[in-house]
């Protein structure tokens, strides 16, 4: 049996194709403003990879979940994201997702979501706002980690508000702070409003982060802190969701 | 015990009568994290700041007295007590201040009395007298000190602690204080601000400030002079008096309007009006709109600063005061 | 898929539609917000007129944001309640999907549903120019003390004098006592009404009681909601006779927390009807069944005890067990929390709540007439994900 997940997020969109319960094939790409163009050239971009014209069944997930045509059925990220982490690290009690838009915590009992919290409607402690940060600082998004791997202490950035934190580090670089320590300042400032939302359920090892941010290792580290707890990273953190979507497919 | 407290509504001077420290419980300067898991974030800052450090143990204080002023503090009580090994008791200061309210009031304050009594203190005649005796000196030191020059940083230190090393605190600020020089007069008039930075903000523009803020000069302005009392129920009846003549604060209902009247009052010898309001704050921001047409018919300027706390710019704040001060100069 | 329609809604149209001509020709009315105790005013033959339902009513039209417009301009924050803003708004605009509220004789507002009402009448008698009642209920975090009955209790009073010295009429005893039998028969109607959603199918929705509540916020005390309610059941009775759900293949029951988001009510009843889920119950219109204990022989004590007792004027332990009491009573699978940006006492002490009832929860951020504040797509997440997890 084939089958695909395609995971349609605000920023990019991802297809896996499962044979028999084993990835065979992804793929990971930008998103257009068509949602709908995306996925098939996502879908098409993986069959070609895996030299195949056809799959049984596609379920689709994600923010632009409903904007795949072709699936068979959609069923939320929050669930992908369960299973999906359950495939890669079977003992995850706690999926953390950091989103281009949404950021999610779902605890997990019996291979089941037991609870979910997500953040309210601001981008504050979303991929979102180090995507904004970043392009204040001129950077890009991918380069952050590294950065604030650099940093000798983390400037402090207290606006919650994404527009007011974006000025609020305008004028960290006016009076002279170093780059890499505002970095570091706007990584804690997210792992502390991820901190704050999964304070909402239990946080129970083992913690999994899944979602693109999960590859940026400052991240890790200061969700850590501030959970004080050891994070797990899947092998391919952004395509957990996904692979979830594709198990969802195969049941 | 340390007995916290938010709202210049409670009447701080039986919980010092029954052996307690009263201590007023200001939000922090650190990034609010931790209240997030337990109240929205369209709660306001003074509320979620304080919670915060409450949650953080930060507070060196065994009890909190709430009283009924907003929406969200009525709410936090229940909050706070849930999540914290503080006890936690409920004053419900009457929204309608006037006649018909003072029995009632009187009744809470017994009920008030009744509940520090099961904490372990015990008012006296003797207590109340002498607490009501130092706070009336507090009040009056700290109206001198505002009358030569506003001192902010004594308003907020005095609130954090004992009464008596309150005034001896006043006593020798007043010692040092110098008039302050020439400069358009500003009120400033708003809920809670105890960052100092913010007040400094004015006075480096240039302006010589008055205020009507909460942890400003809304904490000893009390329009009752002190009377010999004979009794705990004497006493309690010059606390209904004092706190029903208070400095009014938008989170009640007086005959006549007389919250607008008193600012109006205020703003006249000032040449503009500031509103520093915290965002969320609703009893505030409902007076705003008319308040504001009516200081601009007295021919006031009015400025709006909205602020959440802790305050992320202050680079932002100086450029609108310094902005506002080139209108009026 | 489509939405079973009651007839009774078109009835409780036309009644309303009537309540909204009455204001109209009444001589004298009061502005009167919905926790009040209406029945003194029926009982004088005022004329009650309810923002807060005029504010549901431009919600539900999807008005929202061009009402609330017209106040914002004139200063008031976006922050403040979204009824607040859309009445005061109306009066600015002159109009409102009725044409405007009549002008007030007096205003009444009674804290018992929030601190903000206070507020809000202010800025109204500084408007209008006329006289502002405010009846303050304390605030019962723990127990009902008898210095709260006794202060609300002469209140009471003192809010008749006030209403006779601003009218000219009198208070009749007899037609109060009247007019409270009416305000209990239309209480219990409506309560068994509600009451139908325990039968499996449920035969009504909590969207059906939205729709269906202003009669007994807005007319409790006259003769209409009795009979509206006795209709209403009816046609509910017959329903459950038929063995016909409001929702098609109920499988799952779940109960709705605070106000609904009325430009989004009919999105939302679909929502879960398309995903055969059935909100059988909310706490908001269960909030006007509780009250009225009536004792014929002290009515004002009585009236005084029920009016402070209110739902949004509890503390949380209370709060939690009414709840508790409802997922009990209706056997629900789990809990649908609106977090109100526009109603903080009823929001703030959701996320403990959540822990202390006995059943699933999500939270879903709106505001109940300040439809820029809603997200669809983040909505809809958070609520496919709660069901498929129910599931």
């Amino acid at each position: 049996m084939i089958v695909a997940g395609i995971d349609v997020g605000s920023l990019t969109a991802k297809c896996v194709l499962l044979k028999d319960g084993e990835i065979v094939a992804y793929k990971v790409i930008k998103v257009s403003p068509n949602l709908e163009e995306t996925a098939e050239k996502v879908f098409g971009e993986v069959l070609r990879e895996a030299g195949i014209d056809k799959v049984d069944k596609i379920v689709a997930t994600g923010y632009g979940r409903n904007k795949v045509s072709f699936a068979d059925r959609t069923v939320t990220e929050i669930s992908c994201h369960a299973k999906g982490a359950l495939f890669f690290i079977p003992t995850a009690r706690t999926v953390i997702d950091i989103g281009g838009q949404d950021s999610k915590v779902i605890s997990i009992e019996n291979g089941k979501v037991a609870e979910f919290v997500m953040n309210d409607k601001c981008a504050a402690g979303t991929g979102r706002f180090l995507e904004v940060m970043a392009s204040a600082l001129h950077l890009k998004i991918e380069e952050l980690g590294d950065i604030a791997e650099r940093a000798e202490r983390a400037t402090k950035i207290s606006s919650t508000c994404t527009v007011f934190a974006e000025s609020e580090v305008i004028s960290h670089l006016a009076s002279g702070e170093r780059v890499e320590d505002i970095v570091a300042g706007i990584h804690e400032a997210i792992a502390s409003r991820i901190a704050a939302m999964a304070r909402r359920v239990k946080v129970e090892p083992d913690v999994v982060l899944t979602g693109g941010v999960a590859k940026n290792k400052a991240m890790k580290r200061a969700l850590e802190r501030e959970l004080g707890m050891e994070i797990k990273i899947p092998a391919e953190p952004q395509i957990v969701g996904a692979v979830g979507a594709a198990l969802f497919a195969m049941s | 015990m340390n007995v916290g407290y938010l709202c210049t509504y409670t009447p701080k001077e039986l919980v010092y009568a029954a052996g307690f420290t009263p201590v007023r419980i200001f939000a922090g300067d650190e990034h609010i994290s931790l209240a997030t898991a337990h109240i929205q974030s369209y709660a306001c800052s003074q509320a979620r700041g304080s919670f915060e450090r409450a949650l953080k143990g930060e507070l060196d204080v065994q009890a909190v007295v709430f009283t009924r002023c907003c929406d969200t503090l009525m709410r936090l009580a229940d909050i706070w007590e849930r999540n914290t090994d503080m006890k936690v008791y409920n004053l419900e200061f009457p929204s309608r201040i006037d006649e018909k309210s003072r029995d009632y009031y009187f009744r809470e304050l017994q009920d008030f009395a009744n509940t520090l009594k099961e904490w372990g203190g015990d008012v006296t005649d003797e207590s109340l007298r002498e607490s009501l005796k130092l706070y009336w000196e507090l009040e009056e030191k700290l109206k001198k000190l505002f009358e030569v020059k506003p001192d902010y940083e004594a308003a907020k230190k005095v609130q954090e602690m004992n009464v008596r090393d309150a005034i001896e605190f006043v006593d020798s600020r007043l010692k040092k204080v110098e008039k302050s020089g020439k400069g358009p007069k500003v009120l400033i008039t708003g809920s809670v601000c105890p960052f100092l930075e913010v007040y400094k903000l004015f006075e480096e523009a240039g302006f010589i400030l008055k205020d009507d803020i909460c942890t400003g000069t809304r904490f000893f302005t009390f329009n009752t002079p002190l009377k010999e009392i004979e009794s705990v129920e004497d006493g309690l009846s010059f606390l209904v008096e004092k706190y029903f003549n208070k400095a009014p604060c938008p989170t009640k209902h007086f005959p006549n309007d007389d919250r607008f009247k008193y600012i109006l009052e205020l703003a006249e010898d000032c040449d503009g009006v500031v509103f520093l309001l915290l965002k969320f704050c609703e009893p505030h921001f409902y007076d705003y709109p008319q308040l504001k047409e009516k200081l601009e018919e007295m021919g006031k300027k009015v400025l709006l600063l909205e602020l959440e706390f802790p305050i992320s710019s202050y680079e932002q704040l100086r450029t609108r005061i310094e902005a506002f001060y080139e209108v009026l100069a | 898929m489509t939405l079973k329609k009651l007839k009774a809604t078109d009835r409780m149209k036309q009644i309303m539609g009537g309540y909204y001509m009455m204001g109209e020709q009444a001589e004298v009315n009061g502005w009167i917000t919905s926790g009040a105790p209406v029945e003194l005013l029926y009982a004088m033959d005022i004329y009650p007129v309810y923002p807060e339902n005029h504010g549901a009513l431009i919600g539900a039209a999807k008005q929202g944001p061009h009402f609330s417009d017209f106040a914002e301009k004139m200063g008031f924050s976006r922050d403040l309640c979204s009824y607040a803003r859309c009445d005061i708004g109306c009066v600015f605009a002159g109009t409102s999907p009725v044409g405007g509220l009549p002008e007030p004789t007096f205003l009444f507002a009674c804290n018992n549903i929030c601190n903000t009402v206070i507020k809000w009448y202010q800025v109204l008698s500084r408007i209008f120019k006329v006289p502002l009642f405010i009846l303050d209920t304390p605030f019962i975090r723990k127990d009902l003390k008898e210095s709260y009955i006794r202060y609300v209790h002469d209140q009471l009073y003192e809010f008749v004098d006030f209403l006779e010295k601003t009218t000219g009429r009198e208070l009749s005893d007899l037609k109060l006592k009247e007019t409270l039998i009416k305000s209990v028969q239309g209480v219990n109607g409506y309560s068994e009404v509600l009451k139908m959603a325990k039968n499996k199918p449920s035969p009504l929705t909590c969207f059906d009681a939205f729709l269906n509540m202003a009669p007994i916020v807005c007319l409790r005390g006259t003769d209409y909601p009795i009979e509206f309610y006795a209709e209403m059941k009816k046609e509910l009775v017959e329903r459950v006779e038929r063995g016909e759900g409001a929702v098609e293949n109920e499988e799952v029951r779940l109960l709705w927390d605070n106000i609904p988001v009325w430009y989004r009510l009919r999105w939302l009843a679909e929502f879960f009807a398309d995903r055969n889920a059935c909100l059988v119950a909310d706490t908001y219109t269960n909030a006007w069944t509780g009250f009225i204990s009536m004792d014929k022989s002290d009515v004002f004590w009585s009236m005084a005890e029920t009016y402070t007792f209110s739902y949004l004027n509890i503390g949380i332990e209370h709060t939690a067990e009414a709840i508790n009491r409802l997922i009990d009573y209706y056997d629900v699978d789990g809990v649908v929390i609106h977090s109100n940006r526009s109603c903080k006492p009823y929001s703030f002490g959701q996320y403990e709540l959540q822990k202390m009832i006995d059943v699933p929860s999500v939270v879903i951020e709106a505001d109940m007439v300040d439809s820029r504040v809603f997200s669809e797509a983040q909505v809809e997440t958070r609520l496919e994900a709660f069901l498929e997890m129910l599931k």
